[in-house]
């Protein structure tokens, strides 16, 4: 992959930092010394990011936001101490979000989980039974998710739903590759037996 | 075969997973623009900071002046310290010494001194003398 030197930064902060090919880590540098611009392009590559995978992980759209704000903060801080070559931006952005959600769930253990935050379907649209299904699947996921434990929750999120490779995987949560394997592969079984008993509600037939 | 790999089995005959999958790709949540400002505000707060000590950060330019180097000789802010609690300690000393110390305020002032320097009357004597 080609990489292109990003252009000098002036007193305004003015940066080609939209390019796709300017390295996360890169931004992060340009961001240190003191340009906005690039602080807008880690946001709209890494906010994303870490609210998918707390939100997922968490069941809570409230907390997970405060989750990702938090954990994009102690990217801000880090930035001019951040050892290029070292990590991804975003396996660490993904570490840090595990390790705060973590913390969450430990804190609110024994609590209540909110699991439906996900916005209601347009009515009276042609496809919106379609969309119904699509909900329906997609909260029935976010309930078995919500049963696993957390380190199989957080790898099945990672691995299906983040598509990361298992060897990330095993970086953003501490463990060997092949610990990572094994827990994916008993998460999946566990979200299989809880989406097997709902089988007839999400519109897929026994054969 | 064990009745925990039949489970296994019947378990693995539901192959919607990879399309649910799929379905929960594909309706991520998407940040807010609420969400987004709030990072961005954070963002430039914690830049700001990083200006306010880039000086320091670069170190091409070593801060301050002759205070500084005699400071850093000293060893620092703490060396810096030390040195004025030494002088204040020797200040109140000075005004108000231990019993057992001479004073030596008393020393300069010598008002308690029974020793005439000058010998006032002799000298007033010898001056009246002269003017005789």
């Amino acid at each position: 992959m080609s990489i292109s030197t990003p252009r000098a930064t002036g007193p305004g902060g003015s940066v080609v930092t939209q390019d796709a090919a300017v390295p996360d880590e890169t931004l992060l540098v340009i961001y240190a010394r003191g340009d906005a611009e690039a602080a807008r392009e880690l946001t709209d590559r890494m906010l994303p990011r870490a609210l998918s995978v707390a939100t997922r992980v968490l069941g809570d759209r409230a907390e997970a936001e405060d989750v990702a704000q938090e954990a994009m903060l102690r990217l801000w801080r880090i930035a001019p101490d951040w050892q290029t070559g070292q990590a991804k931006v975003s396996t660490w952005l993904y570490r840090v979000t595990m390790n705060l959600c973590i913390d969450l769930q430990r804190k609110r253990r024994g609590g209540t989980v909110a699991l439906d935050d996900a916005p209601d379907p347009a009515d009276n649209a042609p496809s919106a039974a379609e969309q119904l299904v699509a909900k329906a699947r997609s909260d029935a996921l976010q309930d078995a998710l919500a049963q696993l434990p957390d380190r199989q929750r957080q790898a099945v999120v990672l691995r299906h739903l983040e598509e990361l490779a298992n060897p990330e995987i095993a970086e953003i949560l501490g463990v060997s590759v092949e610990a990572v394997e094994s827990i994916v592969a008993r998460g999946k079984r566990g979200l299989t037996a809880a989406l097997n008993q709902r089988r007839d509600d999400l519109g897929y037939n026994h054969g | 075969m064990t009745w925990g790999t039949i489970m296994a089995d019947e378990m693995d005959k539901f192959d919607g997973l990879d399309d649910i999958f799929a379905v929960a790709r594909a309706t991520a949540p998407e940040p807010t623009d609420d969400l987004r400002r709030r990072v961005l505000t954070d963002a430039a707060q914690v830049q700001a900071g990083f200006e306010q000590l880039q000086p320091v950060i670069s170190g091409a330019v070593p801060a301050g002046g002759w205070f500084r180097q005699v400071a850093n000789a000293l060893g620092g802010w703490a060396g810096l310290g030390g040195l004025a609690t030494a002088c204040a300690a020797g200040i109140w000393i000075g005004f108000a010494p231990p019993a057992t110390w001479p004073d030596p305020a008393s020393l300069v002032i010598q008002e308690d001194s029974g020793f005439d320097l000058f010998q006032s009357e002799e000298m007033a004597v010898l001056m009246a003398m002269g003017e005789g």
